[in-house]
């Protein structure tokens, strides 16, 4: 059985026509797309608190389902009933922020977000679906080795703003590496060319704190994409509060924080490597020998991240992109069409062939 | 543009090979004994001899004795000889003048670079004690015959030459150096361009490629890097040892070798040597 014992669903009601409202990522308010009406997130949770009384507790959740789910089912699925008009909504147990499926209304499942469960903090959405459509288009162009249909079919399936859960890091890492250093000078006399190699042993110890590497907390999002669309600007993150998320789709984390260490101690370790590098001065060749890593006061954070995410079909085929909901930073990976490929190919190896063997013959 | 270019080049091309077809003339005598040194069969062999090499090696080759000077300088008078009376532009003269008892060798064109200053030299010593004993005939065949040496060496590519660099006649003014030149043909040029334009056409395609999938991983976080918290607290660099290697230098013909150069009256550019015997 379906059970949900879990608190109520928040959906924003609009002060002035009762309907849905959605969090609006370029005027950073709520807004009504029936009366066009906009509000404050401060008035919107003002009114729905003082409206809340009754409402919430009108819900009374029932057995909604008389059918019989399977174990997986149940473990995985959890049913909460629209406050608008009363439908069914099925999510699956990370959702935080849905639509009903009847009634399209933004719909809000706070006790996913509540309690031990809250995010620190959320970064609202500053770009829109257009923006997010526009941005895919401006990716598509350019592209000599995308398959013309691609673009010129081009149906956007779904374009899904989702808070995504991010745990954002706060460390400091500490390196300690030996390496092996050459150093080349070359000199000639008449008869020879000379060439000395100095060793070297070099010792480097550095620190430094990093702080809000973020790690998707969400199994359903792919960690590499989530990195793509890397860096978010945290100084725009506002305490948490769902009325941002209205409108849009939240998932709670499913991935605790430890889980993301050992990529958070690659990517110090990268970083640290990098500056330490930079005191390599004057040496051909510099080689590691030992290498220590520490990672000390890891702290994480857990915030809501706005990401767009972007799907199309070409030839049967899914293509998905993600975009940073704050920068409108935009990745993903195109199809590529072999026979333009070939072309280019084939044209490029000719052409410089050609040019090669031109400028040969007229210089030897 | 591309079929603009392309025909440009072609005409270069063409031009370029206008004027060894418009040029090609009869043939000028090789062997000018107006001193009277050589018997008429003498002269008819040596003649033989000369103009064989020239067909061989496309270069003039002249003998030309004289009764004096008049005054010249035996190199301007070799130089404006070769200069004025029709010979091509790679070519050799030698001049032999009785009165003044001077000879002297010019050379034009290629020819510069296939008799360079210690070849002349070396061809000079060779010649020069047949001439002082009056054989003339004996000096001149031995001359022709070193003659096909040097075009040949020079041919191969490697003009005889003393490639030491201790080699430095004193009085030198202007030195042109011999640069190999290869026969360039479109199947020569061929296997070479066909692996660049592979090279740059993979490069190419592999970077558009590569550009078409931006879902990377970050390499690292740098970007979250608290500003000032980066501190290197040891840097030592400890002195190991050191070991040194030495290559022998690749021997250079820009180095004390070549070929001295001087304008004659006409402006053309000639290489010579010359003495007394």
């Amino acid at each position: 059985m379906p059970v949900t014992n879990q608190t109520h669903v928040i959906e924003y009601k609009c002060p002035c026509c009762n309907a849905g409202l959605a969090f609006d990522g370029d005027t950073q308010q709520l807004t009504c797309e029936y009366c066009d009406n906009t509000f404050d997130i401060e008035t919107v949770r003002a009114y729905n608190e003082s409206t809340a009384q009754e409402s919430t507790e009108e819900v009374k959740w029932d057995d909604v389902s008389h059918q019989e789910w399977n174990q997986e089912e149940q473990a995985h699925m959890r049913a909460f009933q629209c406050p608008s008009c009363g439908g069914e909504i099925l999510t699956d147990e990370t959702t935080a922020a849905t639509f009903c499926p009847y009634c399209g209304n933004p719909t809000i499942m706070p006790g996913r977000l509540s309690g031990g469960l809250k995010p620190d903090a959320v970064l609202p959405f500053k770009t829109s679906k257009e923006d997010a459509k526009a941005a895919f288009l401006k990716l598509c162009k350019g592209k000599p080795l995308l398959p013309k249909l691609f673009t010129q079919e081009q149906q956007l399936e779904k374009i899904t703003g989702i808070y995504v859960p991010f745990w954002l890091y706060d460390c400091s890492g500490d390196l300690d590496g030996s390496y092996k250093a050459t150093r080349v000078h070359h000199w000639s006399d008449s008869r020879y060319h000379y060439t000395k190699t100095d060793h070297f042993l070099l010792r480097r110890a550095a620190d430094a704190v990093f702080t809000g590497i973020p790690m998707d907390g969400s199994s359903k999002m792919e960690d590499t994409f989530m990195e793509s669309i890397e860096p978010y600007d945290y100084g725009e993150l506002v305490d948490f509060d769902t009325a941002y998320l209205s409108g849009f789709f939240a998932d709670k984390y499913d991935v605790p924080s430890e889980a993301g260490e050992e990529r958070i101690r690659q990517r110090v370790g990268s970083s640290l490597d990098d500056l330490v590098q930079s005191s390599f001065l004057g040496y051909a060749t510099v080689v590691p020998t030992s290498r220590q890593l520490k990672i000390k006061q890891g702290k994480a954070r857990y915030v809501l991240l706005p990401v767009w995410m972007l799907n199309t079909r070409y030839q049967d085929k899914l293509y998905t992109f993600a975009m940073n909901g704050q920068t409108g930073k935009m990745t993903g990976a195109f199809p590529i069409c072999p026979k333009r490929t070939a072309i280019w190919f084939a044209g490029i190896f000719a052409g410089v062939t050609a040019l090669c063997s031109l400028l040969q013959m007229l210089i030897l | 543009m591309i079929r603009k270019l392309l025909s440009f080049f072609l005409c270069v091309l063409l031009l370029s090979g206008l004027p060894l077809t418009v040029f090609a003339e009869e043939s000028v005598p090789a062997v000018i004994d107006q001193a009277e040194l050589l018997t008429a069969q003498e002269e008819m062999e040596l003649e033989e001899t000369a103009l064989s090499l020239s067909g061989t090696y496309e270069m003039d080759i002249v003998i030309l004795t004289v009764d004096t000077l008049n005054g010249a300088l035996a190199a301007s008078f070799a130089d404006d000889y070769y200069d004025q009376n029709g010979y091509s532009e790679d070519g050799i003269l030698f001049l032999l003048a009785m009165e003044e008892r001077e000879w002297y060798i010019s050379t034009c064109g290629n020819a510069i670079y296939a008799f360079t200053d210690y070849g002349l030299d070396r061809l000079g010593e060779l010649v020069v004690p047949y001439l002082s004993e009056g054989d003339y005939y004996g000096g001149f065949s031995v001359y022709l015959e070193e003659l096909n040496v040097y075009f040949e060496e020079y041919r191969r590519g490697f003009p005889i030459d003393r490639y030491l660099d201790s080699y430095s006649p004193e009085h030198r003014e202007d030195v042109v150096y011999y640069e190999p030149k290869s026969q360039v043909t479109i199947r020569s040029v061929l296997p070479i361009s066909l692996l660049i334009g592979f090279i740059a056409a993979l490069a190419t395609v592999l970077i558009m490629a590569y550009s078409m999938n931006t879902k990377r991983k970050q390499h690292s976080a740098v970007d979250y890097l608290k500003q000032g918290s980066y501190h290197l607290r040891t840097q030592r660099d400890l002195f190991l040892y050191s070991n040194v290697t030495k290559v022998r230098r690749q021997e250079n013909n820009n180095h004390g070798g070549g070929s001295s150069v001087h304008r004659s009256s006409g402006g053309r550019s000639h290489g010579g040597r010359g003495g007394g015997f």
